[in-house]
């Protein structure tokens, strides 16, 4: 009985250590870890004059630029942003204009070619991730310099395509004269050979009835 | 012994002014359902004016079909209606006179009727002003409108002409009744009163503009081929379009001439002046033109298909055997083969042989507009499926109607002026006893025993 006793009670602290050391241990896993917030970034957009091989402004092209700082105003390197102009294109959107990537003062550059000149608003966001919370930048330009990308060297055919319209519309208006002369002639030339031709001449038109054998 | 019928002015007179009397009730009925189907085709166009071109079946893909088809369609059979009058009178050919009146008013009416469609199709028709205010000289739309406008301005001048001698002979039957018709007709009639300084004048101005015209008309079909052929569209930008155009106008045209003829000389008993040989004239006119065509279209397909292009394959076989064939063929057989076989049988060679004839091309011709138009806009650029143009009430509405108006317009022109080229008759006439005056004629000298020798 005795030994009975002490092997149930043994069984049931036995039990007793091990909930308790399960308990313990899922407590320990379910208690949830302390987040570290990401760190707040800003993005400030800039221009700048795009150089040339012999240190001259390039025609039509320009640097943007967008720095990515932290709160405390360090540059964050080696991180992509990208560059969007807001543009009215089936409403209201966002072009995309490139990417690049933060050198070591948390600079990344864009070259830019505008296609058309005046005030453009530029764009620049960053995604985050890493610790880095994402960022957002908007900012309006003003271009001076637009350049198209599309423009073809002229072909050699250029003075006969530049000419033709206008040798058509001289043959046109030719044509054109020629149809109204004829008919103005024709309307004053009758009315005036009417006028001129004696009284008796000017018997009715048609014949009274003749046969003509054929 | 030379046979002579006898040639009475008087009676060419009657019948070319028969219109004119008040007319009976198989007049009044055909107006009524001419007329019914052209408000038919009014209805329609409210609706899609409303509604917009998708409920003519055009949708993003085949934005151009039936309206563009009809376009130039019915500017193509207004070249026929012009060149049978122009040719024929630089030709001076004797047998052209009864039927110059109704190939020049055809030739105005279905060019207008065709420059209606122009407007239906752009949707908004109201845009129709920018080609006046805003034109962009680079686009070959602009070009249509200018080469469609000069076009118009030489038909009608080319149809006022002649008819000048005939509203003097008008307002001469007027004359003792007065009135607002005798002083219409006095003031088209320009005073004419056949003095040879006017004959002369009107004989040169008629001639020259017959001359321009011929040129003119063929521009006019060239610009319209050229909204096709200068984009780089497969299945349009083809070297041969301009002169196929020009040609399918010339073969519809000539078609639709003998159409209209036939049916006025019926409605107007004008059997007297319009014979069998001017159907048969006209007839080979249409077989020589018929074969001209085949031609082209034998060269375009083997032009083609000979060499492969990976973009214009597929809307060849889609014509010649995919979607498009059985109207591809049917326009073969029925406008290009059936029409010379009842011309060159002469058991089919008769009147009514060569209306079939002419009906069936203008019906075939109709539908290979439909097959250049369509197919080609079908055809995608990129990937995806064929487009598809589905002919709704509103488009066959309209279609009909526009077909319907002409016919119904040349019976109202001819209610007011003459239906045969009086003028003209008389002077071929003129000309024909002319030549028999001067041709010897054979002597009857008695001989001894009064036997003619």
């Amino acid at each position: 009985m005795r030994r009975l006793s002490l092997r149930v009670v043994s069984l049931v602290l036995v039990s007793v250590l091990a909930a308790l050391l399960g308990a313990g241990t899922v407590l320990a896993q379910e208690k949830p870890q302390e987040k570290v917030p990401d760190a707040a970034t800003s993005l400030k957009i800039g221009t700048a004059p795009r150089l040339d091989s012999k240190g001259k402004p390039a025609k039509g092209q320009m640097l943007l630029t967008a720095t990515l700082t932290t709160a405390d105003g360090k540059g964050v390197n080696s991180r992509q942003v990208g560059f969007y102009q807001q543009v009215e294109l089936l409403g209201s959107r966002e072009m995309d204009l490139g990417k690049g990537t933060t050198d070591s003062s948390g600079t990344a550059t864009l070259i830019y070619q505008p296609a058309e000149a005046g005030a453009q608003t530029i764009k620049v966001y960053f995604s985050g991730g890493s610790g880095l919370a994402s960022a957002q930048a908007s900012s309006t330009i003003q271009v001076t310099d637009a350049h198209s990308a599309f423009e073809t060297e002229a072909l050699l055919l250029s003075p006969v395509v530049q000419w033709m319209p206008v040798a058509v519309g001289v043959l046109v208006l030719v044509l054109w004269a020629i149809l109204h002369g004829v008919f103005v002639v024709t309307v004053i030339g009758v009315r005036a050979a009417a006028v001129k031709a004696p009284e008796a001449s000017l018997q009715p038109a048609t014949a009274p009835a003749t046969t003509a054998r054929r | 012994m030379n046979r002579h019928a006898d040639f009475n002015l008087e009676q060419v007179v009657e019948a070319a002014l028969r219109p004119l009397a008040p007319s009976g009730r198989r007049f009044w009925a055909l107006a009524a359902v001419l007329g019914v189907v052209v408000g038919s085709a009014l209805v329609a166009y409210v609706v899609q004016f409303t509604s917009g071109l998708g409920a003519a079946g055009y949708n993003d893909q085949v934005f151009w079909g039936i309206y563009e088809a009809n376009l130039v369609a019915f500017i193509g059979v207004s070249y026929g209606g012009a060149l049978v009058s122009a040719i024929l009178r630089l030709t001076q050919a004797k047998w052209r006179a009864p039927i110059t009146r109704l190939a020049e008013a055809m030739a105005v009416f279905s060019l207008l009727v065709g420059m209606v469609f122009a407007l239906i199709h752009l949707g908004r028709p109201e845009r129709f002003w920018l080609l006046i205010a805003n034109p962009q000289i680079s686009s070959p739309l602009v070009w249509d409108f200018v080469a469609i406008m000069t076009y118009l301005l030489a038909t009608l001048i080319f149809l006022y002409l002649p008819l000048i001698p005939d509203l003097a002979t008008l307002r001469d039957r007027l004359a003792a009744r007065g009135g607002w018709m005798f002083r219409l007709y006095s003031l088209l009639a320009l005073e004419w009163h056949d003095l040879p300084a006017q004959r002369r004048l009107l004989n040169r101005a008629t001639m020259l503009v017959a001359i321009l015209i011929i040129p003119i008309a063929v521009v006019v079909h060239s610009v319209l081929s050229w909204a096709f052929a200068v984009t780089s569209r497969p299945g349009w930008h083809s070297t041969i379009f301009a002169p196929y155009f020009v040609v399918a106008a010339l073969f519809s045209g000539v078609a639709m001439v003998i159409l209209v003829v036939a049916g006025f000389r019926k409605g107007y008993r004008l059997e007297q002046y319009i014979q069998l040989k001017h159907f048969q004239y006209l007839g080979y006119l249409l077989v020589t033109l018929d074969l001209m065509y085949l031609y082209f279209t034998f060269t375009e397909m083997l032009t083609e298909g000979y060499a492969g292009v990976e973009d214009v394959m597929p809307i060849l076989d889609a014509l010649l055997i995919g979607q498009y064939a059985p109207l591809f063929w049917f326009f073969v057989l029925g406008a290009g083969v059936l029409p010379i076989v009842l011309v060159a049988l002469p058991r089919t060679r008769t009147i009514n042989g060569i209306v079939i004839g002419s009906a069936l091309v203008v019906s075939g011709m109709w539908l290979k507009r439909i097959l250049i138009v369509v197919p080609a806009v079908a055809h995608p650029l990129i990937a995806g499926a064929w487009g598809s143009f589905q002919v709704t009430w509103v488009s066959a509405a309209l279609t009909i109607g526009g077909a319907a108006a002409i016919p119904l317009l040349l019976m109202l022109f001819f209610k007011f002026f003459p239906i045969l080229a009086i003028d003209e008759m008389a002077e071929v006439a003129a000309e024909a006893a002319a030549e028999h005056a001067a041709a010897p004629q054979p002597s009857l000298a008695l001989g001894e025993g009064g036997v003619v020798r």
